[in-house]
């Protein structure tokens, strides 16, 4: 598939299955009491829009292997609704300012309220859980509740790691520590569990999705790294969160492991006396001191190699996937999100 | 006599440390001389290709030691199987642990529980790897009595295979039942007098029986909750008739209709 190809298929069903997941979503947040308490704020960060990419890989991967949207369509409003209440928490842990162009919802209402909306978004994505029950049966229906507890406590477990990183600040981590972080916090609900429920439901057979751990984890430990390199580099409007927002927190980037790493020993002290401080005690010339030193020892370069080097793997591991599966616009779909995490800006 | 100039000398050492780093954790660093990840061209770090290739390859061993730990996990847990009895208590068991902290939202969890009970009629087998999936039985066709088969396994019996029974529930309202039986005197002829709620004055579950096994069907607990039933808890034991020995409990938990 050529590049032009896949830049024009990916955005297209994206708009395509992310509309049809938005419409099916809005059953879901309907307004209703307590409206100005909760329910209000509970629609706040699904309708600032996103990519949709967790529910359109969840639908595709399905898609591609028989299913119709309609048996897809629950989990995959599921994933959306944990995944905001992913974000609304993860705003509070991180003490993040902005999401997706807006103030966070802590930053608006407060953190308790916050916390709240938070939990009724997850109850929310469980009740659409359970309401797969009518379209793909309780049997299926019930495994797919157990991909999304585990995929829930994977999530949970590689941000608990994370946030022990920085509350611990944690100056020597390897490589391996960060990706073995990355594959429990991004890639079980980013691309792990979209692609092993959306093959569950195409195949109904529950015995093979170790396959998908592999790909998911490359393809979404890819999409990581772009992220965070966008947070460092990418254009503010269509990026959503603050630039530079990651140095902030004191996030544990490949590129910040990367310069650690490579610092010499009074850079190096630096940059662990930087992590130190509390985010709000940080100051701004530092934060651009450790950007311009990632820039000066090549850590961006480094991340973006070993970005293109997840990539390719998740490439063969697609090949190998989707061998047997006929061609269709799905499956191309799945195959071109692998390049187009790398071309996103 | 041999010449300085002939002499064989000790080539001198590529390097004089131990190189540590993740590139060289599970294979031998790259052409001894060389820099571990060869430098870019006059600049610093390593080449482009040679980050993408140590990456993949570091990036292979961490998700093939993250599966192999689940398999080890999985193992350890023991092969789990969808037939109607785990769906059964794991669809508790899940339900149970997610909803324990929104103890508000005990409806959703009764309701649950109900679908668990009215739908369970559906299980069916899934079909081979990449065959045709069978179609989804038909959402909530059942009537206003709905009438449920499940079977449940003794929870006590880890050493023995387990004993199957069919649990048949005609109700109205969220029904759990709970079977506790003892594997090594289960007889062909079963009874269960009325189960009672710890409240005397509550009317109690009458309209219940064991039918005993048949045309290779295992035998079958069937109770009739009536309408307007009191929610509560109600229990009581299984009877092997001949010998009138107990060889099990029976526990019904009945929510109020929502």
């Amino acid at each position: 598939m050529s590049a032009a190809t896949a830049a024009q298929l990916v955005p297209a069903m994206l708009k395509e299955y992310g509309d049809a997941t938005r419409v099916a979503l809005c059953e879901y947040l309907r307004p209703r009491e307590p409206q100005r308490h909760l329910y209000t704020m509970v629609a706040d960060y699904p309708r600032r829009g996103g990519r949709m990419l967790r529910p359109s890989l969840c639908i595709a991967t399905a898609r591609a292997f028989g299913a119709s949207l309609e048996e897809a369509l629950r989990p995959a409003i599921a994933l959306e609704l944990l995944h905001n209440a992913f974000l609304v928490h993860d705003d509070i842990e991180d003490d993040s300012d902005e999401r997706r162009g807006r103030p966070t919802l802590h930053a608006l209402h407060g953190v308790a309220v916050a916390v709240n909306v938070g939990d009724a978004l997850t109850l929310l994505g469980l009740r659409a859980l359970i309401d797969s029950r009518t379209t793909l049966g309780p049997a299926l229906a019930m495994q797919v509740l157990e991909e999304a507890e585990r995929m829930a406590r994977e999530t949970v477990e590689g941000q608990a790691i994370e946030l022990g990183w920085r509350r611990d600040n944690a100056t020597h981590l390897s490589d391996a520590d960060y990706l073995d972080m990355v594959l429990k916090k991004t890639c079980w609900y980013t691309t792990i569990f979209p692609s092993r429920v959306g093959a569950l439901i195409g195949t109904r057979d529950g015995k093979s999705l170790e396959r998908f751990v592999r790909f998911g984890f490359f393809l979404g430990a890819a999409f990581q790294i772009q992220d965070d390199l966008l947070n460092l580099v990418g254009d503010p409007m269509r990026y959503g969160k603050e630039i530079s927002g990651d140095l902030w927190e004191g996030k544990r980037t490949l590129m910040l492991i990367h310069l650690l790493r490579d610092a010499g020993r009074e850079e190096r002290a630096r940059v662990c006396a930087f992590l130190s401080e509390p985010r709000r005690a940080r100051h701004l010339a530092d934060c651009v001191w450790v950007r311009e030193r990632m820039e000066a020892y090549g850590c961006l370069e480094y991340a973006r190699g070993v970005a293109h080097g997840l990539a390719g793997a998740a490439l063969h591991e697609y090949s190998q996937l989707y061998a047997g599966v006929p061609d269709s616009r799905d499956k191309r779909f799945i195959e071109a999100v692998v390049t187009w995490v790398l071309e996103r800006t | 006599m041999v010449s300085p100039d002939e002499r064989l000398r000790r080539p001198k050492l590529e390097r004089t440390q131990p190189i540590r780093s993740w590139s060289t954790l599970f294979e031998a660093p790259g052409p001894i001389g060389g820099p571990l990840i060869p430098a870019v061209e006059g600049g610093q770090g390593p080449a482009l290709g040679a980050v993408v290739s140590r990456s993949v390859e570091l990036a292979y061993r961490v998700v093939d030691d993250y599966i192999r730990r689940g398999q080890q996990t999985a193992q350890r847990i023991g092969e789990r199987s969808y037939d109607v009895q785990a769906v059964t208590s794991d669809l508790q068991d899940i339900a149970v642990r997610t909803f324990q902290f929104a103890s508000d939202f005990a409806t959703l969890w009764l309701d649950l529980l109900q679908r668990a009970a009215t739908d369970s009629a559906g299980f069916r087998p899934r079909p081979a790897p990449g065959g045709a999936a069978a179609p989804p039985p038909s959402p909530m066709a059942s009537p206003p009595a709905a009438s449920s088969s499940v079977a449940a396994t003794p929870g006590e019996t880890p050493r023995r295979s387990p004993v199957r029974m069919q649990v048949h529930v005609s109700t109205t309202q969220p029904t759990e039942v709970t079977l506790d039986l003892s594997p090594e005197v289960i007889g062909p002829r079963l009874v269960v007098p009325a189960l009672r709620a710890v409240d005397p004055a509550t009317p109690h579950l009458t309209d219940l029986g064991v039918r005993p096994e048949a045309d290779g069907q295992p035998p079958t607990l069937w109770i009739t909750v009536p309408a307007g039933q009191p929610a509560g808890v109600y229990s009581g034991v299984m009877v092997d008739e001949p010998t009138s020995r107990p060889v099990g409990t029976v526990r019904v938990r009945i929510a109020a209709a929502s």
